[in-house]
């Protein structure tokens, strides 16, 4: 298991001490992460004041006093000096000290693969609430990792979406990990687990720290590949993720709205400003993959025969991708085929197993991962081998 | 003075034997018909009583009691006035009462009194032999139907003159001409529609090809524009004839329709547009009146744009597809036709027309829930597979045809031979046909097959009926295919051709995304 460096830990204390202050400092637009890029003992120069003398003091024994700083619980942290540290994070106002649930490995498969950042805000419309579930949901069918906030709002409902096909995620909490999920979440963020992580910068047990969403969202804009923007309103606060996507080169993009919604008014602002307009998950992955469908079929392909069971036969593993890859009707599945008849008996297999089902028209498309039962799976997967 | 002559009224698809008595006698002059007549009949009084005298006859001044028993039978039509006529020429004595007794008289007069023929000649016919008639005199130009029925003289009576004539003990104007040959000669139109002009949709061609060999019901599926109904229409060519007793059946319903005289060769193929009504579809509007799923009987109706017909009228299919027959009740009687059809439906899968062909559906959820009531589930599981046709962009139309009218018919027709020889005295024709027994007995499943079946029943893809439905399929795939044992592929191509129909017309959600949503 990695272990973070003393310094990192020390850091993590540090920043936790000087909460309140980074508090009062985090509604100025960009001074936060200014401050955050400081060294420990500029920090304490700059926000320490009256306690300046006992926080360098702390700082100095921080090892000697403490030599457990960290309780033992279900998370690990990861430093800057890990190998396991997400590249994508490797800036200068980075968080030294990455707390993550769910597993380092974890985070390190989801980061390597590519990535979207939904962002938006905690108070949305029902409008916005259902696209963002949309999107995490066709995303997450696509194999994409999803990058979000661990919040209620625009990041809850994608998160929703992701988990209904048990999408990777991977949440950013503006909380310490140890803090307890309010109830109300709890199932979601338990389905989430298996195939998700969560992360945070914050000290185990802080909470309720403003300046904690602030870098929360930084690190979503760092991991995110594209940044998404679902609703937001006009304030600084609210496009911050967008403006930090923006900062760092990456590519940004808004979901309009509703012309009189306030609740949009934020996004058409980025989109006035340039951003590319998203109107659902195809225009991400044009984002993502490049205007090539080659690629994204492909891509798709892939994900589908991801899905498939152990032990399938390789012509039902080919013909599962060619589904996959969005061809459907039969004349497209059987054209320049071996014998259609063949292809016929694979197709009506691949359905009896429950990896293919009938879709608009009633053509094939990739049955639902929920929908495969293991215990059957076995016994069916023998049957087609 | 009182006589009687022998008619007959046709009520739905029966025939009712009418005995028309005149009475004559002394009183104030007055002709009165009783006997539940319609207004058609009640104004035979003007009819006959022109014709007689035009025809150089002499119309009775006395007080005339017309009786068409039984009195309590509706009679409808103006079929009635050439035996009328005769009956009261023979009550008034200006004809020989005998031959009365053993004739039967089927028309209606104009006013010159010539003789004009009527609706259901060979019902009329059949009804006639039945009850021991040894000739029927009608107008010449159905004459050629009633001749089918064999063991009864048809005597062709042009005008009232000849109609006494006859009775008298003279000769017929004529003969009816033989029928044999006489449609076959006229080039039918539909014929000419060949299969190989459909291009580029071979899974779609090979499901029509099975639904003609079967008796299957066939739905067609696929947006605009892709040759849906150009592949319907071209169906008939690849139909086998009418056997005998089937044309024969044909012939007396298209006779009762009203329909152009002949002894039917081709089937039938009904396509009525999607306005229609359900008394329209199943029959009962009026009296007598016949569906569309009775002309199409021994035949194919042909629903275009499936989803824009009235739910309840589609739903009234469910019966005679099941049973093959189609009762009708209504407050005063209730009459069972029969309504044994392949049925073949084109529809778009959605609105717009695209769902399922990547990104091009624009339907809202709405439009699409909206067409998904439209089709019950109870309709869609009655048919037996799904032709679906390719996008534009996948589907070639210069590629070769997969397979040509005259190579197919020969497929078809060998095919149903099979059928044919094993169903011989099972009373039924084809393996569309079959109930649960004959199943049974004809579809023995080899144990792979059986296991296929069962895990498809697991998995909740097919009801009890659809399972049947795809054992049917199955068997004429191998029919086809010129096989005595239905194998494990039949089966599956039945399932996969069945296409889930059942949900088929009912997309769940916008293909619009980059995954299709499967709620």
């Amino acid at each position: 298991m990695p272990e973070a460096c003393r310094d990192c830990l020390r850091r993590c204390w540090l920043l936790g001490e000087l909460s309140p202050v980074l508090d009062r400092n985090c509604c100025a637009d960009g001074r936060l992460f200014e401050l955050l890029a400081l060294s420990d003992e500029n920090l304490i120069a700059a926000l320490g004041g009256r306690r300046r003398g006992e926080l360098l003091r702390g700082h100095a024994h921080f090892g000697a006093r403490d030599p457990k700083p960290e309780p033992a619980s279900a998370h690990v942290a990861i430093c800057v000096h890990d190998e396991c540290y997400p590249e994508a994070l490797r800036r200068p106002d980075a968080p030294r000290l990455l707390c993550v649930e769910g597993g380092v490995d974890c985070l390190r498969a989801l980061a390597s693969n590519k990535t979207v950042a939904l962002l938006g805000t905690a108070h949305a419309s029902d409008y916005g609430l259902e696209v963002a579930y949309e999107l995490g949901r066709e995303l997450a069918a696509s194999g994409v990792t999803l990058v979000a906030e661990r919040r209620a709002g625009i990041a809850l409902a994608a998160q929703r979406g992701a988990s209904e096909l048990n999408g990777a995620t991977v949440l950013v909490s503006g909380d310490g990990l140890g803090v307890p999920v309010a109830k109300t979440r709890h199932s979601i963020y338990e389905q989430l687990a298996p195939a998700g992580c969560t992360v945070s910068e914050l000290p185990d047990q802080a909470r309720g720290r403003r300046w904690g969403v602030a870098a929360g969202v930084r690190i979503a804009a760092a991991l995110g590949d594209v940044t998404v923007t679902v609703e937001a309103e006009d304030r600084a606060g609210e496009l911050r993720g967008a403006r930090l996507a923006q900062a760092l080169g990456k590519p940004v993009a808004a979901l309009p709205g509703r012309v009189g919604s306030p609740t949009s008014r934020g996004c058409h602002r980025l989109l006035r400003e340039g951003a590319r307009l998203v109107q659902d998950a195809s225009d991400v992955l044009d984002l993502l993959y490049g205007v090539d469908g080659g690629i994204e079929s492909a891509f798709r392909a892939c994900s589908s025969a991801r899905r498939a069971p152990p032990g399938l036969r390789p012509e039902l593993r080919e013909l599962l991708a060619r589904v996959g890859s969005g061809l459907g009707t039969l004349g497209e599945l059987t054209r320049g085929r071996r014998k259609r008849a063949e292809v016929l008996r694979d197709l009506t297999e691949l359905e009896l197993m429950g990896l293919l089902t009938r879709g608009d028209g009633g053509g094939y498309v990739v049955g639902k991962a929920e929908s495969m039962d293991p215990l059957r799976y076995g016994a069916d997967a023998q049957m087609g081998s | 003075m009182l006589a009687h002559a022998h008619t007959f009224t046709i009520d739905g698809l029966q025939t009712r034997h009418v005995r028309v008595e005149v009475d004559v006698r002394r009183g104030l002059p007055s002709f009165t018909i009783v006997g539940l007549a319609d207004a058609a009949v009640r104004e035979a009084r003007e009819r006959v009583r022109a014709a007689i005298l035009n025809s150089g006859f002499e119309f009775p001044t006395q007080r005339i009691t017309a009786n068409l028993a039984p009195g309590d039978l509706p009679k409808a039509g103006a079929a009635l006035d050439l035996a009328l006529a005769c009956a009261l020429l023979a009550a008034s004595g200006q004809l020989a009462p005998d031959r009365l007794q053993t004739h039967a008289l089927l028309g209606e007069l104009g006013l010159d009194g010539r003789v004009c023929p009527s609706r259901g000649t060979l019902a009329v016919a059949q009804a006639a032999r039945k009850a021991r008639l040894t000739t029927l005199l009608l107008a010449g130009e159905r004459a050629h139907e009633a001749s089918l029925v064999q063991r009864l003289e048809v005597g062709v009576v042009e005008c009232l003159q000849s109609a006494v004539r006859v009775l008298g003990g003279g000769r017929p104007d004529a003969q009816p001409r033989s029928d044999a040959g006489s449609r076959a000669r006229r080039p039918d139109p539909r014929a000419e529609l060949d299969l190989a002009d459909v291009r580029g949709q071979p899974i779609a061609t090979r499901a029509v090809l099975i639904a003609a060999a079967g008796g299957h019901n066939c739905l067609l599926s696929g947006p605009p524009g892709t040759g849906k109904t150009m592949l319907a229409q071209r169906i008939a060519s690849i139909l086998p004839p009418l056997g005998r007793n089937e044309a024969i059946e044909v012939t007396r319903i298209h006779s009762i329709a009203g329909f152009g005289g002949g002894l039917a060769r081709e089937r039938p193929l009904r396509a009525p547009h999607h306005s229609i009504t359900l008394a329209g579809l199943v029959g009962g509007a009026e009296r007598g009146h016949l569906g569309e799923v009775v002309l199409a009987h021994n035949g194919v109706l042909f629903l275009d744009e499936l989803s824009e017909f009235s739910r309840v009228a589609l739903d009234g299919l469910r019966q005679p597809l099941e049973d093959g027959r189609v009762a009708i009740v209504r407050a005063q009687r209730s009459t069972v036709y029969p309504a044994r059809f392949m049925l073949l439906a084109a529809t778009n899968p959605c609105p717009c027309g695209y769902a399922g062909s990547g990104d091009l559906c624009r339907c809202s959820e709405a439009e699409l829930a909206r067409h998904r009531r439209k089709l019950s589930g109870p309709l869609l599981d009655r048919i037996d597979l799904l032709a679906q046709f390719e996008h534009h962009a996948a589907h070639d139309p210069n590629a070769p045809p997969s397979t040509s009218s005259r190579s197919a018919r020969v497929l078809v027709r060998s095919a149903r031979k099979r059928q044919a020889a094993r169903l011989r005295g099972d009373g039924v024709l084809t393996n569309a046909q079959m109930d649960a027994r004959l199943l049974r007995r004809h579809v023995r499943l080899p144990p792979e097959a059986e296991h296929t079946l069962k895990r498809a029943r697991e998995r909740g893809m097919l009801s009890a009926r659809a399972q049947h439905r795809v054992l049917r399929v199955a068997r004429t795939i191998a029919d086809l295919d010129g096989r005595d044992r239905v194998g494990v592929e039949d089966l599956s191509e039945a399932v996969a051709l069945r296409g889930d129909a059942g949900r088929a017309g009912s997309p769940r959600a916008p293909g619009r995304g980059v995954w299709t949503r499967h709620a």
